[in-house]
């Protein structure tokens, strides 16, 4: 009660540092949503395994240079010698699984491709805006990106071992199976891509779990649609999974100039060697995700560090002008504890009371114009729900949080003072008076 | 009721050291009013702070109620101080930003196991001093004498037996001095309440039961 009157009737003296904290409250959401969203997002499960993965780029000699050789082009060789090149990679030490891929599909790229699909269902408008990526059919593109099948679908080795009419079967994550068949098995469920003449019908043979296609993305719908390498093109890539234990930096680092001298296989030969941890980067990077990450934790951290020196510098001079006054609370029979509760008790009340009308006036803004949304994917439709799409949840989430980081600050702020003037001696602090 | 004993209070620095109590000896009875005179820096508020255990002696004992508080830890020394001591302060020492009736609760926020009415206690004590008017008032508002009285009510509010004032009056005029006088003189006689008074007028001096006289740290007569 005291802490309350302490504040009301020094309302005056508190008044400028109550509204600072009040913007600070409103800054803090507006630095920290999108900081914290990222965070959320990015913590999210991948829904694949991106350890131990190594992506090999395959590419043609250019017909200029002396080793070209024109047989080699011809389709039937290229196919022959993209397996003879799998094959040389299987045998050398470290590989668990590999699998051939088209270099524009590759898990994490930089490339997205985005497909309306609908189906005969209630709930056809809600699939829209599908991931489709596509693998080589007959390769261990499941097993080696760790990808795992639901239950009441096809293993993902018999999804990998089984031959599929090219682009008209398909495997689809579970989520996109929720969304048309909800509690239903997807398994041999029809959906269409197109409309009227252009309708395409697509059966499902095997539903995986969902995964997030980049890390900056969260979980959207996805179908994998496989098509045979008849036509093996002048250019693929290769996903390894090496094995437990082995570094992919290191196994990188080995096999680059063994791959210079043995892989050049026909016109084939490898161009670059990439651990799948660099991809995310350079993934990220190019997106742009690394410097706004970057640019909104050093805010973040700037921003937090000054409010922290801020409540510290107004406290300090508040607290010192109430010495005298804190001499007659010890002269009356107040320990030093009950000194440093009562400055650290107010420090948190108008905080407190500070946060909430900052909360309230930034909900006014957030109501109008919306909350963080993450920086990926969001011109997909079919995102799948978190508490970052929920406006209350995600509202009470951050606003939670927020509230937890200035109380913090205003802690560590309010302590070094208070702990101060509650350890003086009661006749110094009588005297200061 | 207070028996001070071969009491010494040493302040030292790197280069100094001065002696501000030398082998100080003093009993007052229970229901006594004692007044303390000297010139300035003689000791005197020394001594009430080491009554008050505001401040510790470098040597000897002080015993309070009956208690040695010699040895007793801070969390002992607050709850005493609380429960048997009151302070009536030169420069009043009100809390600016409380209001008077606030102010005067202050030592019951930190009475050990209080269940009763603050606020009324507090309005008791602040009729007691003839205040009970000026409850909503901020020390700001107040003359000296009402602030002194104020003071008083907050000394008593909590009901100690010893009561020690550090020259009470030296900020009032002569018949606002005579006010407070005369309610420091009711708490005497009326609730016999042990004072201890600092002072240097010796007409109010005189009025109480008996005044120690200290000149350089030393208990000079009696």
């Amino acid at each position: 009660m005291i802490i309350l009157k302490n504040l009301w009737n020094r309302r005056g003296k508190c008044a400028w540092l109550f509204i600072e904290l009040i913007v600070v409250t409103c800054i803090a959401w507006y630095i920290l949503d999108p900081a914290l969203v990222n965070m959320a997002d990015a913590s999210l499960p991948l829904g694949y395994d991106a350890d131990r993965l190594v992506i090999i780029e395959v590419a043609s000699l250019p017909e200029a240079d002396a080793r070209y050789d024109s047989i080699a082009n011809h389709d039937d060789t290229r196919a022959d010698n993209m397996n003879r090149m799998l094959a040389k990679i299987r045998n050398y030490g470290g590989v668990e699984q590999l699998s051939a891929q088209s270099s524009g599909n590759i898990l994490n790229s930089q490339g997205i491709a985005i497909e309306d699909m609908h189906a005969d269902v209630p709930n056809d408008s809600l699939a829209k805006g599908v991931n489709t990526i596509s693998f080589i059919s007959g390769q261990h593109y499941f097993e080696t990106y760790g990808i795992k099948s639901v239950q009441g679908s096809p293993t993902v080795e018999e999804l990998s071992a089984r031959s599929y009419t090219p682009f008209t079967e398909v495997v689809v994550t579970e989520d996109f199976a929720n969304i048309f068949w909800p509690g239903e098995n997807a398994v041999g469920k029809k959906f269409y891509r197109g409309k009227g003449d252009s309708r395409e019908d697509i059966n499902v043979v095997g539903v995986v779990g969902n995964f997030r296609y980049q890390t900056f993305n969260r979980t959207n719908c996805a179908i994998f649609q496989a098509y045979d390498y008849t036509f093996p093109r002048a250019a693929f890539s290769i996903a390894v999974r090496l094995e437990p234990g082995v570094s992919p930096h290191e196994w990188a680092d080995k096999f680059r100039p063994w791959a210079v001298k043995e892989m050049v296989t026909g016109n084939y030969y490898v161009k670059s060697v990439t651990p799948f941890d660099n991809i995310i980067a350079e993934t990220e990077y190019s997106f742009g995700v690394t410097a706004e990450r970057r640019t909104a934790w050093l805010l973040a951290a700037f921003f937090l560090i000054n409010l922290v020196l801020g409540v510290l510098g107004s406290f300090y001079l508040q607290t010192r002008r109430r010495i005298g006054e804190m001499g007659v609370h010890r002269a009356f029979g107040a320990r030093s504890r009950n000194i440093f509760a009562m400055l650290m008790g107010e420090g948190i009340v108008l905080a407190t009371i500070a946060f909430i009308i900052g909360d309230i006036l930034y909900l006014q803004y957030a109501i109008k114009n919306g909350l963080a949304f993450g920086m990926g994917n969001n011109h997909m439709y079919n995102l799948i729900d978190t508490w970052v799409s929920h406006f209350w949840q995600h509202f009470a989430i951050v606003s939670a949080i927020v509230y937890a980081i200035i109380l913090i600050c205003v802690v560590i702020g309010t302590w070094l003072p208070a702990r101060r003037v509650s350890r003086i001696n009661a006749v110094d602090a009588l005297r200061d008076e | 009721m207070i028996k001070l004993t071969d009491i010494n209070k040493v302040y030292r620095t790197k280069t100094v050291e001065t002696r501000a109590l030398e082998n100080i000896n003093l009993e007052v009875a229970p229901g006594e009013f004692l007044s303390v005179m000297g010139p300035s820096g003689c000791g005197k508020s020394t001594l009430l702070n080491i009554i008050g255990l505001l401040d510790n002696p470098t040597s000897g004992t002080v015993e309070l109620a009956g208690r040695v508080t010699t040895g007793m830890r801070d969390k002992e020394l607050a709850r005493f101080r609380n429960e048997t001591l009151g302070f009536v302060f030169q420069s009043f020492h009100l809390i600016p930003t409380l209001s008077v009736l606030d102010n005067v609760t202050v030592p019951l926020l930190y009475r050990h196991g209080f269940k009763g009415n603050k606020t009324e206690l507090a309005r008791k004590a602040l009729e007691k001093v003839g205040l009970s008017h000026r409850l909503n008032h901020f020390p700001s508002q107040l003359s000296g004498g009402q602030a002194q009285r104020v003071a008083i009510a907050r000394a008593i509010v909590g009901n100690p037996s010893i009561i020690l004032a550090d020259e009470p009056c030296g900020n009032l005029d002569s018949k606002m001095s005579a006010e407070i006088m005369g309610i420091l003189h009711d708490l005497n006689k009326a609730d016999g309440r042990t004072i201890v008074m600092v002072t240097h007028n010796e007409a109010q001096a005189a009025e109480t039961d008996r005044t120690v006289h200290f000149f350089d740290g030393r208990k000079v007569s009696e």
